[in-house]
């Protein structure tokens, strides 16, 4: 187990990692609104003008920014910690995904998804004291 | 064999989604595994050297691989059944699936507290399933 210092380091690099993929996510859905319902004819008829008009917005390059570097900061974090706990880090992405889809998309949280979100801080704070940190 | 095959391509096989969502949670969760595995003992997020050596390696490569396509593999299964029992399917298979591959591959340790960390994820995670049908 690594030093609790570097262990606190490396679980926030993976915890903001997580934070910044989850943000990004939503931003996907926002570049499929111009398409609207994605089905397989459709696709068919105009492959390329499917993809340009979801690939050529700035929330999709917002959105590969955001993936790229979660990952980046997340293999960070990986370097120092156990893969058992980085890994189950990565349900932090579920906390800023609801966060950007609720306040950029507009979609309202339940009360149910308000408690998933406190379980799920919970279950990553016992990790977080599983992997050492202190 | 030629009509399941074509069961398969109208997507009318029975479990269809609950099998891509065991398959997207495997992939998930060997990819924090196997991307452990290909890191160079001595790497160093800030230094470019550490990354071109990760990013060389095969073992690497798959688990960032495999993380990738573990994604549309659940949106797949989500058109084949219920968001609520499919969510929870997929994450609790890759938190697991992450645990005993590290203790298989990585010799790391299966303690009680991340059990129980990884059973209250699973529950987190089965309460957000349940609204997003």
């Amino acid at each position: 187990m690594p030093h609790p210092q570097k262990a606190m380091i490396a679980f926030l690099l993976a915890f903001a990692g997580a934070l910044l993929m989850g943000a990004g996510a939503p931003l996907y859905k926002k570049c499929t609104e111009k398409v609207g319902k994605i089905s397989f004819d459709k696709f068919a008829r105009n492959p390329w003008g499917m993809i340009s008009s979801i690939v050529f917005n700035l929330p999709f390059f917002i959105a590969l920014a955001c993936g790229g570097g979660g990952w980046v900061l997340w293999v960070s974090g990986l370097s120092e910690l156990e893969a058992t706990i980085a890994g189950p880090t990565l349900a932090a992405m579920y906390l800023t995904n609801l966060a950007v889809a609720r306040f950029y998309l507009g979609e309202r949280l339940t009360r149910r998804e308000g408690m998933g979100l406190v379980v799920i801080i919970l279950g990553i704070v016992l990790l977080a004291l599983a992997g050492g940190v202190r | 064999m030629g009509g399941f095959w074509e069961r398969l391509k109208k997507g009318e096989v029975r479990g269809l989604g609950v099998f891509c969502a065991l398959l997207s949670g495997v992939f998930g969760g060997l990819a924090p595994t196997l991307q452990k595995m290909g890191l160079p003992a001595s790497f160093a997020p800030g230094a470019a050297a550490g990354w071109a050596t990760a990013l060389s390696n095969p073992v690497f490569l798959l688990g960032a691989i495999l993380g990738i396509i573990s994604v549309p593999i659940l949106i797949v299964a989500f058109s084949y059944g219920k968001a609520s029992v499919l969510f929870p399917v997929g994450g609790g298979t890759g938190y697991i699936t992450t645990l005993f591959s590290a203790y298989l591959l990585l010799g790391e340790s299966i303690t009680y507290l991340k059990l129980v960390g990884v059973a209250v994820i699973i529950l987190g995670v089965s309460l957000l399933g349940r609204t997003a049908d």
